[in-house]
């Protein structure tokens, strides 16, 4: 039961924050400064989220040469054609092809 | 106030390819809830109930591990922190929307929604909230499914597929198709750095620091330009 609670309690905590600057901004004049500077959040979080999934907490690289490969693949995949899905295709038959060869 | 039905299938075909990366997180979190020894429904209520995978990991495993109340809960919050910067960013564009909109969608903000919503920003208000509905529900009723679905077939899927690759391969991907322009360049980069920098630090917290960072960087950069 516990258990449930501490769900619920993070499920709660969750949806205020993802909620707060939406309802407590929502009649009130944004200053234009804040506007530009919050283009800047989805380059920023999203990046470092990347980094949180290949680096673990010591500061090791979790994954090897054929996924960084694969990175490179699927990043210049993307910069070229704009296209999601492509690109994660890209990726994942880049580091395939690379633990299968090697 | 109108439905956009051509948006909301767009919101649905342009959330399908993201959520197929999602699919082998799902299976993980299914695994993750049969290795817990919670029961399988408080375990998979987490789906509807936090709806954040690295979240949910990190809960169901302090929980599996029988580490305190207060401290499971401080990680999973600390981990979800970086959803106040979506919802600040989102907060321009939820302005135009009804208020019924304005509580449900920040639901449904999570990392990919946030990814996806942020390239719609433009569109008019009726178009906005019609493609967010449509890859919303995509979120929504997938993660609900496959989680459900991962506690069947989590503990099977052969490691060296390395389909979990596909997520931080995915979220780089959103990363650059989102650039277009220099300041961009500098904020990623920076946050990257950053991230990297305080990685060591207690419950993932590196994360937050990497987006304030990035955020910042991107800013003086955009002015140093000017």
């Amino acid at each position: 039961m516990s258990a449930f609670l501490v769900i619920l309690a993070v499920g709660i905590g969750t949806y205020l924050m993802r909620s707060l600057f939406v309802l407590a901004l929502a009649n009130r004049k944004i200053p234009p400064g804040i506007v530009r500077a919050l283009d800047y959040v989805a380059p920023a979080v999203l990046s470092a989220l990347v980094i949180s999934l290949v680096v673990d907490t010591s500061g090791r690289l979790t994954v090897g040469m054929p996924e960084i490969v694969a990175l490179v693949a699927g990043g210049l995949t993307v910069w070229k054609s704009r296209n999601f899905l492509l690109s994660a295709v890209v990726g994942m038959v880049v580091l395939w092809l690379i633990t299968a060869i090697a | 106030m109108s439905f956009n039905r051509a948006m909301f299938r767009r919101g649905v075909g342009e959330a399908l390819p993201l959520f197929v990366t999602v699919i082998p997180f799902a299976l993980i979190i299914g695994l993750a809830i049969v290795e817990s020894g919670l029961p399988s429904l408080v375990g998979w209520s987490a789906s509807p109930i936090i709806f954040g995978g690295a979240a949910q990991l990190v809960v169901l495993t302090l929980l599996g591990q029988g580490t305190a109340v207060a401290a499971t809960i401080a990680a999973g919050l600390v981990i979800q922190a970086r959803h106040l910067m979506y919802s600040a960013a989102m907060a321009p564009t939820f302005q135009k929307q009804p208020r019924w909109f304005q509580w449900l969608g920040p639901y449904a903000l999570i990392d990919q929604m946030f990814a996806l919503a942020v390239t719609r920003t433009h569109e008019s208000p009726d178009d906005f909230r019609s493609y967010y509905l449509g890859a919303g529900l995509v979120y929504v009723v997938g993660w609900n499914t496959t989680t459900a679905l991962g506690l069947l077939i989590g503990p099977v899927v052969p490691e060296s597929w390395q389909l979990d690759f596909a997520i931080p391969l995915m979220f780089m991907v959103l990363v650059i198709a989102g650039i277009d322009r220099y300041p961009k360049v500098v904020a990623a980069l920076a946050a990257a750095a950053a991230t990297y920098l305080t990685i060591g630090l207690p419950n993932r917290v590196g994360l937050l620091v990497g987006g304030v960072v990035g955020v910042a960087a991107g800013v003086i950069a955009e002015r140093m330009r000017r």
